[in-house]
């Protein structure tokens, strides 16, 4: 149920309170994914022949915000972004991360962050059609809350940074066996999910292709403040680990020719929290 | 991983703390699936036409389901006491644990997201055997993972998941949802795997057709607490309704059927649970 101006109706907030997460189906058509698509195939393309073939990169990886991939790039000035993001984290949450990625296999399990004072939510968009055994992203709905996400640390589920899961290994089961929803989607539909929800992807498969587009709460209370600081050092070791390619904040995006003033706000808030020293450097 | 005494590993108790719910695949064969069957089509022809009757009658739109501690359905009786039904419950919640209730039902259509009870201290557990293949959009059963500790248990009677009086439900009407959208585990089964779960635990089933037979067999904790004493004194109080409001075609039997009160064999668990439903009031609430 899209509203004509992109704002989430009461239920789909309960939804996404609940659960963790909110699908939304054909937010963008066939010719914005299209547009997508070319710039993400010719970045790709210069990527690879920039990248340092010595790296071990856990999968292709780069920032939106840069020149190459300008369609891409505003999408995060696009109402049906923004907007509900706006909606679910405060008219002054910011983007603070917005990659492509280009997968080569499954994703197990994981939260992004097990902070209970930071809310951040993503907004994925697949580029190609997935199901649940070729590449959906799969959530544990309410594990972004507290018994269940702590419980689901508890047992070994955990394979954040190519960690074994203990739990997985024990029990005999498959990341798979573990009971989740499966966000089955076709290129236009989009998913947004507070990042302490736990989520993987199977049936892996080379160049399985992801826009993302991550927005966080500006911090208001002392607890929330020191948590975003914490991030910004977690940030800064993700970079090397997960081998993305280029700055998160090109220059390009940082001069903001068209002096939106939105973009404005967010540019002197990444600046504030060193977000853009710690992250471009 | 089944063990051959048929306890549950370290691993399959987390899953069913955490979930809320666990399932193990292929517990009963192809032969005894279809002595179930049998004893199922048998006690079903028997009761059909009255049934029938009684729905024009009350307008009702329950489905037909009996007690399966009945002389009829012999099979089906001794199951509270297989080891792969009670060992399990008895890990799960305690040696000391009861089986209150043991139904044969034949739904007719969808059943709308519900936990079987409310109250948080009392435990209660179900074990389910679907005597047909189940999918997805053929009448699987539905979870909601992690659903029966609060917040999420709270918060989806808040957001009004549960089916009012009028067998609507807020939220799908407020959402334009169908009850297939609300995210969950759909226990895709054969004939003879069995899901356990706990009674907090949020369920649902859909794509319902005529005759989708399950086999329940649902046990108690054993009260420690006064709250939980206090909450099991509530549940018998429900019990007593359960007649009237699932019209349970007992044919002129009991739900603990006097032939299995007699405890012929000496089963000396089958006595202690039947001291116990004594003690607490189950069998002269669900017998009159």
């Amino acid at each position: 149920m899209i509203q004509e101006n992109y704002s989430l109706t009461e239920a789909q907030i309960q939804h996404f309170e609940v659960f963790g997460y909110l699908v939304r189906r054909e937010v963008f058509s066939p010719e914005e994914i299209k547009k997508m698509n070319e710039e993400f195939d010719h970045r790709l393309t210069s990527l690879k022949a920039e990248a340092d073939p010595s790296e071990d990169r856990l999968f292709n990886n780069w920032p939106n915000r840069n020149p190459q991939t300008p369609y891409i790039a505003s999408l995060l000035e696009d109402p049906r972004i923004y907007g509900p993001s706006e909606q679910l984290l405060g008219e002054d949450c910011v983007p603070v991360h917005s990659n492509a990625n280009s997968y080569a296999k499954s994703s197990a399990w994981h939260p992004d962050t097990k902070d209970i004072h930071l809310l951040m939510v993503k907004n994925v968009m697949y580029l190609q059609p997935t199901t649940g055994d070729h590449g959906a992203l799969r959530v544990i709905p309410g594990s972004h809350k507290n018994p269940l996400h702590e419980s689901l640390l508890r047992i070994g589920l955990d394979c954040s940074f190519g960690k074994e899961s203990r739990y997985l290994k024990d029990s005999g089961l498959q990341g798979e066996d573990i009971p989740s929803y499966a966000f089955c989607s076709q290129p236009g539909d989009l998913i947004m999910f507070n990042q302490r929800l736990w989520h993987a992807a199977f049936g892996g498969y080379e160049d399985r292709r992801t826009c993302t587009y991550n927005f966080y709460k500006n911090p208001k209370s002392a607890d929330e403040k020191e948590s975003m600081h914490k991030q910004l050092e977690i940030t800064r070791k993700n970079i090397k680990f997960l081998g993305t390619v280029g700055q998160q904040y090109h220059p390009w995006w940082l001069d903001n020719p068209e002096a939106n003033p939105r973009r404005e706000r967010w540019i002197n808030w990444l600046k504030e929290w060193g977000f853009v020293e710690a992250k471009n450097n | 991983m089944i063990q051959e005494n048929h306890s549950l590993t370290e691993e399959q108790v987390q899953h069913f703390e955490t979930f809320g719910f666990l399932v193990r695949r292929q517990m009963f064969n192809t032969e005894e699936i279809g002595r179930i069957n049998e004893e199922f089509e048998n006690h079903f022809a028997s009761i059909k036409e009255g049934f029938e009757k009684n729905s024009e009658r009350h307008e009702s739109r329950n489905w037909p389901n009996w007690s399966n501690l009945i002389p009829n359905t012999p099979y089906m009786a001794n199951l509270l006491e297989d080891p792969r039904i009670c060992v399990p419950t008895e890990q799960l919640q305690g040696e000391d644990t009861v089986p209150v209730y043991s139904n044969a039902n034949s739904f007719r259509h969808n059943t709308n997201w519900h936990p079987d009870m409310r109250h948080r201290h009392i435990r209660g557990l179900k074990n389910l055997v679907y005597l047909q293949p189940t999918t997805g959009d053929h009448g699987s059963l539905r979870l909601i993972p992690g659903s029966h500790i609060s917040p999420l248990f709270d918060e989806l009677i808040r957001i009004g998941l549960r089916p009012t009086d009028k067998n609507e439900t807020d939220f799908l009407t407020e959402s334009g949802m169908r009850g297939e959208d609300i995210p969950a585990y759909i226990f895709c089964s054969q004939p003879g795997d069995v899901v356990t779960f706990n009674m907090n635990v949020w369920h649902a089933a859909f794509g319902g057709y005529e005759d989708r037979r399950n086999c329940s067999f649902g046990f108690y904790s054993n009260p420690k607490t006064a709250q939980e004493e206090d909450e099991l004194r509530a549940q018998v109080e429900n019990a007593k309704d359960i007649r009237t409001s699932l019209k349970m075609d007992l044919v002129d039997s009991q739900y603990y059927h006097e032939a299995w009160l007699e405890n012929p064999e000496g089963s000396e668990k089958r006595a202690r649970w039947i001291k116990w439903l004594d003690k607490w009031g189950f069998i002269k609430a669900l017998n009159n």
